[in-house]
């Protein structure tokens, strides 16, 4: 989870490393409260990339300026973020701006120690504009940041001391192994006029993985983006019941085709092969590890929470070990409550798939309902193109007034 | 000859007593699979299906000898798990294990590469040398139909689709020779080109399916080992998922793990990279066994 600057100058400052200690406000009254002097630089909280640019970056000159950003900003929209705290954070007086950071080098497999004499800009730029600008360290990790290492970078200093540039940069990684970062970075990172080294903006990514054991807590984020009613509450099912997952993951989409899908690798094998035979998923969410019957029933009302669907999809690859009748059940059980006008596919196997198929047949001659049931037999993918025909020849009905 | 495990590979289970490791070493034993022994801290002197049980990998090794070490313990102990096999001496080592640190990863992956262990893994579900053995709870219950052997080479970067792969070739009338699910974690134990490199010199595999998703490098560095390599002489299939996670980059996708970040590790740009190196990328899955068919014709069989 990309962390915003205030909770990355927490994790960075606890570790020692001097940062340009920022006064956080979260409410007007809490603004109100506080004696600051100015000019201060005032910076909108945020995950997303490009703030400075998009306006959320700029000096205060006095409290009454400082009051209106306050409320310009706090419960705005900013970026697609909803802003809800913004910093007062002290000006440093610039001599130089570097760049420093630390993250993993997938392909290689290790950490992978980045520093640039060209700091406050994007660093990406950098690399590509002026790559003599750049330092790359490979770091063993049962080694750690060695002495030549820091040698490496420190060639693009000057008028830095040495002793400080080490400190800095031990500080930094040490700071990515305590509280199991996936990356680090400070951008800039400025020597001061007084000649000292300061973090002034930061950036953390945290695994979520290590969330058990870093000391450091923070409010879960599973995006940047503002969740949707329907995406809140199929999180939550989660959250009400541990018994496998259901919901954890559900991204409203704008098509017409409400999806189920069952396990990761599948799941997105089933919304490409759906896309690619010209159909339109109207969410993704996806169910795995067995889940209980009621949280695929709370799961498949949130799907069918939408108007002008023209189908349902189930997918997945053979079960180890979920039971395809009772999670079937669970859909059947919303399907016949509502009494789904339109197609729904399902292609499931694995143990008691046979009962499952047995049920939807029930379901359909009792109900009415047009229900196709596959197994194995027919390929996830080849599944997805029948899901399209049915519900394009269901539009079609629809429209021809039959 | 398959990769990795045949059927003389001998096998020793980490979290033998656990739910998930019992499972795994019954489907494993009813494939013929040798698992000599099993490891859980503190159950020493126990059995499991009649396999001894061991306080510590290196009481284990005290009385067996194992090519490769299954690792079934969960996340926080998985670190402490593979360390131990490491250092007694294991030189393949499978994790099964999902949501390990990375940290954790990086050091275990540091410390293989220094003792010449290979870790296939962490978020495996296993690996299957098809009518020989298998390692993990690959092809358990129902799926295992999905599996027949023969000669194509499976690398899947996703647990469950390495199952609905092998099934889409065997309903081609296709083979495998080994399947291996490599997980799909930010820091992978073996990538496509550790895997790949296998299976080229492997005389029984004929061709290579791979299952690819967005995120990470695996796909753009296999493209340029094959270019660097001017091909390896087999044919490459390859199916790259994710196509629909274009504009919405950012947005976590639940197991896959796949996160896009910026363009890099898009699917455009794997897809690119592969065809660029000769990988016959297909759009739908299930076209995989059609076409690997047509590229390998009298080999086929």
């Amino acid at each position: 989870m990309k962390l915003k600057e205030f909770e990355s100058k927490k994790i960075l400052g606890s570790n020692g490393f001097v940062i340009s200690s920022g006064i956080v406000v979260k409410s007007l009254d809490e603004f109100d409260g506080l004696d600051i002097s100015y000019p201060k630089m005032f910076k909108a909280q945020c995950v997303s990339n490009g703030r400075a640019k998009a306006g959320g970056v700029f000096v205060v000159e006095d409290a009454l300026v400082a009051r209106e950003a306050v409320v310009r900003f706090l419960g705005s929209e900013f970026l697609g973020e909803k802003i809800s705290e913004v910093m007062f954070d002290e000006l440093v007086e610039i001599s130089h701006e570097f760049y420093l950071g630390v993250l993993f080098d997938v392909s290689k497999r290790c950490p992978v120690l980045i520093f640039s004499n060209k700091g406050g800009v994007d660093i990406e730029k950098v690399k590509i504009e002026s790559p003599n600008s750049i330092v790359m360290v490979d770091i063993n990790y049962l080694d750690g940041v060695r002495d030549e290492d820091i040698l490496k970078m420190f060639s693009l200093c000057e008028n830095v001391d040495f002793d400080e540039f080490k400190d800095v940069v031990l500080k930094l990684y040490s700071a990515f192994v305590k509280f199991d970062l996936r990356m680090i970075e400070v951008n800039p990172l400025v020597l001061s006029k007084g000649g000292k080294l300061v973090g002034v903006d930061c950036v953390c990514v945290t695994d979520q993985d290590a969330d058990f054991r870093r000391e450091i807590k923070f409010e879960d984020r599973t995006n940047s983006r503002v969740a949707t009613a329907r995406e809140i509450a199929a999180r939550q099912i989660d959250k009400d019941d541990h018994r496998g997952v259901a919901g954890k993951t559900f991204i409203d989409l704008d098509g017409d085709i409400g999806i189920l899908t069952v396990g990761g690798g599948a799941s997105m094998t089933l919304m490409d092969s759906l896309i690619e035979f010209g159909g339109k998923p109207a969410n993704f969410t996806e169910y795995s590890g067995n889940p209980p019957m009621e949280k695929v029933e709370k799961l498949t009302r949130i799907v069918l929470d939408r108007d002008g669907l023209s189908g349902l999809f189930i997918g997945g690859v053979i079960a180890n070990f979920t039971n395809i009748r009772d999670t079937i059940q669970g859909t059947l059980n919303v399907l016949i409550e509502k009494k789904v006008p339109f197609p729904v596919v399902i292609r499931r196997a694995g143990p008691f798939d046979d009962e499952a198929k047995k049920l939807v047949d029930e379901v359909c001659s009792k109900y009415g309902l047009d229900i196709s049931f596959y197994d194995e037999k027919i390929a996830l993918s080849e599944a997805s193109k029948i899901m399209v025909e049915k519900s394009n020849e269901y539009k079609r009905k629809i429209r021809g007034g039959i | 000859m398959a990769i990795l495990v045949d059927e003389n590979t001998r096998y020793l289970i980490q979290g033998i007593t656990g739910k998930q490791g019992s499972r795994a070493l019954r489907e494993m034993l009813l494939v013929g699979s040798k698992v000599l022994c099993g490891v859980t801290p503190g159950k020493g002197g126990q059995e499991v299906e009649g396999v001894e049980v061991f306080g510590s990998v290196k009481d284990a090794l005290a009385s067996f000898e194992v090519d490769c070490s299954l690792i079934m313990v969960p996340p926080k102990f998985a670190k402490g798990a593979i360390v131990e096999a490491i250092e007694a001496g294991v030189k393949l080592i499978n994790v099964v294990t999902e949501n390990i640190p990375v940290h954790d990863m990086a050091l275990c992956i540091a410390l293989a590469r220094k003792n010449d262990c290979r870790i296939i893994g962490a978020t495996s579900t296993g690996i299957y040398s098809v009518g020989k053995s298998k390692c993990g709870p690959i092809g358990s219950g129902k799926s295992k139909i999905a599996f027949s052997s023969g000669s194509v080479g499976v690398i899947s970067r996703s647990g469950g689709m390495s199952c609905e792969t092998s099934l889409v070739l065997t309903q081609a009338g296709l083979g495998q020779s080994t399947v291996v699910s490599t997980g799909s974690d930010v820091l992978m134990g073996s990538d496509f080109v550790d895997v790949v490199k296998l299976f080229e010199r492997d005389d029984e595999t004929k061709g290579i399916v791979l299952f690819g998703e967005i995120g990470s490098r695996c796909e753009e560095d296999l493209a340029s080992y094959l270019i660097s390599k001017g091909g390896i002489g087999k044919p490459i299939v390859a199916f790259i998922s994710g196509k629909f996670a274009r504009g919405i980059e950012n947005v976590s996708l639940g197991h896959a793990g796949a996160i896009v970040e910026n363009g890099v590790g898009s699917r455009d740009v794997k897809v690119k990279a592969l065809v660029q190196a000769g990988v016959r990328v297909v759009d739908v899955h299930h076209e995989i066994g059609k076409v690997m068919k047509e590229l390998l014709g009298d080999k086929s069989g």
